[in-house]
């Protein structure tokens, strides 16, 4: 095939290699563990951003406009294949390189682990490989493949390095995903009965009649995985039994994957659907804002608190998603960036105190200002970003989601945009009462002897700080990375 | 040429022979000696298969693609079992050669029974089958349990035998022939003119109803599966893997011949029962395995579970006589799929019975507790176990999942979105309980610290789940094979 290049399954066998490496070291050289698995979440962070860089360069673009495309088929079915199809455009790009940043930090982040280190780093390589592999794969059975590949990891991450309640947890976020994905797995089906091929790059259509289904099929799928309402119970468990770094890569990516999919695969397989039911997603999305929101205002535990608030921010990307134009598509592919960057962020600083406490609940603290002023700079800073101060990223996405929502939606629904606007207050009532709760105020005597972030916790936060700051002073970078592809999909999707 | 095309089974029956032998002249030396040849039987057997070539002895037997392929899974999946067998014949059974000797009987029967073209080569090429593999069940003698595993096996097994009979009799007062194609032509002539007679339709359905039910107990199917999970329990656990693996798949070979030749002209009528059959055999044995604290017990639901996905390909095929090329082609994909299907139950059931058994003859016992843990004292076998586990579940990147995935498609394209929805939720609820698995090796704390890693069959363990591992890139010449034995087996 012309312009078939091995770089996305190189860029995926980097992880593979590392976690490969590892097993041949003995379990006890915790150090050289260490090292190995930051070194190999490096190299997949350096590889992906050469990647990123080569996406200008003339001629990397196929006439999809999927770059670094590789295909092979797996096995045959019906009269077509399922292949093992890989490639990537702007929005992919976007995702793949947010994934192997945020590995890079949850991995040096968890640099304190003490037990079973090898297979924890093993672990998370594998779920890197999952992650990397859903954002660029071009074939529906692929994208499904790779999509539970990264279950099982989570699951293990939880259920073994996780929090006091974590058997509950991890059990109830594997039996949500994995329902709600065998439902997707039958839409899929479906689709491929009718249209004849799983290809992403060439996309079939098929009978609008027999569309309705197999969208509702596919959406429980990936609205299990985003949260929606009211798929998300899930979510607060998980979120607060896992690890940091675990909490890092499911706020930060696999929460992602839902709305990615929605852009991927359910809007353009399934257009005419989509258009018919977009308003209902929409009303869907804004009762995620606020649900999430009035759930994140009545929690006592810090964690459980931003896990909330992720229902809510994930709920103005649907909304953004849900209008079906380029503008609401790129204004929610970029709040997912976001999300991503300010609540991995939050869920490492929580990570930080918790370490040093062991306590998360937020009537515990108060004063930290005085003790750890440094701590406190960082963690005002991505409060104020996900709250949507201006001059930060989160300002420019949600106050895009909200715009590109109010050009649809407002003459049709007023009150639904009114009440959306309304989840955007809430959000600052309770993060604002989280800051003012946990630094204000005198220093209980225990506190005293905090100390401030050391050089491994600065060392993962910093990268994020740079770029909660560079995303709100010059969004165009992602957006203009993005921008061909969310033309493509609107495209697809307002052809019918 | 007709003792080349069954050369497979006449290695099969002469080594068992020569095994007795060996008990009568050197009762010393017999088992080692007997437990080598019985191996290399099975080998010689699977590596002959490959020659065989297509010949129909009379109306009695017939080795044709489809023919061969199931005996390759039955021969070598029995080779798989002989051999992990090993450690459990050398310390719990007393005569190897006795065993080995009804091994060999038992997996030559039911290679006959995937060559039967004839209901009366069908029922004694079974009953060979089964009185040894009653005795099997039974073998460790000193055990009451396997001793009740036996009997209930030879009871339920001779009831059902005597109610395949009863409509066997039927069908031969109805149409004067037990052949395979004379009956096929006696149903085609019926169903043609059956406006002129039509009050003896419901004793034709009788008749086939009687035999589904006669097959449907060794093939487990909802409500006749009541047996499976005790026989199944008591059973030394190799054999239950046999059980679970080897005799289920003759069983569902025969099941397709059967209704691809001499029912076929009624099978239109039969699908409402394939369908209920398969919806309750999901539902229900998924639903009482939810209830289950024995592995053993549990693998013997998720076996039966299994048999109603399987079904669900049966119940997809439809009167191909009048068919033209393309949906011929379509019914050679069903029956494609099931075999496929069939290969992964088998890899997967086969590995999670020797994980089972490498933890059973450690901890000296069979429940879920026995699984506590496992992933601190051994990595490898539990990523091996989950393995399994996720291809019994259907879940990607196992072969499993290219099984229930080609089921599923199956499912789509007959248009049975009923059985689809039931499959679906079977397929949870299966979730939840193949989880508690995984659940007790990863997250429960061991209750002592015995090490796997002297165990003989370990190594097997991790060796298969390589494989099934690896299947998904190289499942290609598989299902090649599996069409062609579909298209033998449809066009004859």
């Amino acid at each position: 095939m012309e312009g078939t290049t091995l770089h996305l399954p190189l860029l995926m066998m980097v992880p593979i290699i590392g976690m490969l490496i590892l097993m041949l070291v003995p379990a006890d050289k915790v150090r050289l563990i260490r090292q190995i698995a930051v070194a190999a979440s490096v190299v997949a962070l350096a590889y992906a951003i050469y990647l990123a860089i080569g996406m200008n360069n003339p001629g990397v673009l196929n006439a999809e406009q999927f770059a670094y495309s590789f295909s092979h088929p797996l096995f045959a079915v019906g009269n077509s294949s399922i292949l093992f199809s890989v490639g990537v455009d702007g929005l992919g790009m976007v995702m793949v390189l947010l994934t192997c940043l945020l590995f890079v930090v949850a991995l040096i982040v968890s640099l304190n682990i003490e037990n079973r280190v090898r297979e924890y780093y093993a672990v998370f390589l594998m779920l890197e490989v999952g992650c990397i592999g859903v954002f660029s794969a071009t074939d529906i059975f692929l994208f499904y493949i790779f999509w539970e590949l990264i279950l099982i990891p989570m699951f293990i991450i939880i259920a073994v390095w996780g929090g006091r309640n974590r058997q509950y947890a991890s059990l109830k976020f594997i039996l949500f995903t994995l329902g709600g994905s065998l439902f997707m797995l039958l839409g899929f089906i479906g689709y491929y009965v009718a249209g004849g091929s799983g290809d992403l790059t060439h996309i079939r259509q098929i009978a609008s009649g027999s569309q309705d289904l197999l969208f509702w099929l596919v959406f429980i799928g990936l609205a299990v995985k985003i949260p929606l309402f009211p798929f998300h119970t899930w979510l607060p468990d998980a979120h607060t039994e896992a690890p940091t770094a675990g909490s890092i890569v499911l706020a930060g990516i696999l929460l992602k994957l839902g709305t990615y999919g929605f852009l991927r695969v359910l809007f353009p397989l399934f257009p005419s659907a989509a258009n018919y039911y977009a308003p209902y997603i929409a009303v869907l999305g804004v009762v995620s804002i606020l649900y999430g929101a009035f759930l994140a205002m009545s929690q006592k535990d810090i964690k459980r608190m931003i896990a909330s608030s992720s229902i809510s921010h994930m709920g103005f990307v649907v909304l953004a998603l849900s209008t079906l134009t380029a503008g609401g598509f790129a204004a929610g592919t970029l709040q997912m960036v976001n999300h991503g960057i300010i609540t991995g962020g939050l869920f490492l600083l929580i990570g930080i105190i918790y370490d040093r406490t062991h306590l998360r609940g937020i009537n515990d603290f108060g004063g930290l200002y005085r003790v750890m002023p440094f701590y406190y700079g960082i963690f005002l800073l991505f409060a104020l970003a996900s709250i949507g101060m201006p001059g930060l990223n989160g300002f420019v996405s949600e106050f895009l989601c909200l715009f590109s929502g109010f050009q649809t939606y407002f003459a049709p629904m007023p009150l639904l945009m009114t009440a959306a606007v309304f989840g955007v207050f809430i959000g600052v009532i309770y993060m604002l009462g989280l800051v003012a709760k946990v630094f204000s105020g005198p220093a209980p005597e225990k506190w005293r002897m905090l100390s401030d972030l050391d050089v491994r916790e600065s060392v993962s936060i910093l990268p994020l700080c740079f770029l909660v700051v560079f995303l709100g002073i010059a969004p165009g970078v992602i957006l203009k990375s993005i921008g061909l592809a969310m033309d493509l999909i609107a495209k697809r999707v307002a052809s019918m | 040429m007709q003792y080349m095309a069954f050369l497979p089974e006449l290695i099969v029956v002469g080594a068992a022979f020569v095994v007795l032998m060996f008990e009568a002249v050197a009762p010393r030396r017999a088992s080692g000696s007997s437990f080598i040849l019985a191996a290399f039987a099975l080998l010689g057997a699977f590596l002959a298969l490959w020659f065989t070539p297509a010949y129909s002895w009379g109306s009695v037997l017939r080795a044709d693609a489809f023919s061969s392929l199931v005996k390759s899974f039955l021969v070598g999946g029995s080779l798989l079992i002989l051999l992990y067998a090993w450690p459990y014949l050398r310390e719990r059974v007393s005569g190897i050669s006795e065993f080995c000797f009804l091994f060999l009987t038992s997996v030559f029967g039911l290679m006959l029974v995937t060559s039967a073209t004839n209901f009366i080569t069908f029922v004694v090429a079974l009953e060979t089958a089964s009185l040894g593999m009653y005795t099997l069940a039974a073998s460790m003698r000193r055990d009451r349990s396997s001793v009740e595993a036996g009997v209930k096996f030879f009871l339920n097994s001779a009831f059902a035998t005597a109610i395949m009979l009863w409509g066997l009799s039927i069908i031969y007062g109805l149409t004067g022939s037990l052949d395979f194609s004379a009956v096929y032509s006696s149903f085609d002539h019926f169903a043609a003119s059956s406006s002129m007679t039509p009050e003896i339709k419901p004793f034709h359905l009788l008749g086939i109803l009687a035999l589904i039910v006669g097959i449907g107990f060794k093939i487990t199917l909802f409500p006749f599966h009541l047996w499976a999970p005790d026989v199944y329990q008591g059973s030394p656990t190799p054999f239950t893997a046999f059980l679970a693996t080897i005799s289920k798949a003759a069983g569902f070979a025969i099941l397709i011949r059967v209704v691809v030749w001499p029912i076929l002209p009624l099978v239109g009528d039969m699908q409402i029962l394939f369908v209920a059959l398969a919806t309750l055999t999901m539902l229900a044995a998924s639903t009482a395995a939810l209830l289950q604290s024995d592995a053993k017990r549990l693998l013997a639901y998720s076996s039966i579970s299994h048999a109603g996905f399987m079904l669900i390909a049966i119940a997809t095929m439809r009167d191909v006589r009048h068919l033209s090329g393309p949906a011929a082609a379509e019914q050679a994909q069903a029956v494609a799929s099931l075999l496929f299907y069939l290969v992964a139950y088998m890899s997967a059931t086969i590995g999670a019975f020797v994980v089972l058994y490498t933890i059973e003859s450690k901890r000296k016992d069979s429940s879920l507790k026995a699984f506590n843990g496992l992933w601190r004292t051994d990595p490898a076998l539990t990523f091996s176990m989950t393995v399994f586990i996720a291809s019994l579940a259907g879940l990607p990147p196992t072969i499993g999942f290219i099984g229930k995935f080609l089921i599923f498609y199956q499912a789509y394209s007959a248009d049975m979105m009923f059985l689809l929805v039931a499959a679906v939720v079977a397929t949870v609820i299966s979730l939840f309980f193949y989880f508690k698995i995984i659940r007790c090796m990863i997250l429960n704390t061991p209750d002592d610290e015995v090490s796997f890693r002297d165990s003989p069959t370990r190594a097997f363990a991790v060796i298969l789940c390589g494989a099934i591992l690896l299947a998904i890139f190289f499942s290609e010449p598989l299902r090649n094979a599996c069409m062609e034995a579909g298209k033998a087996v449809l066009l004859r």
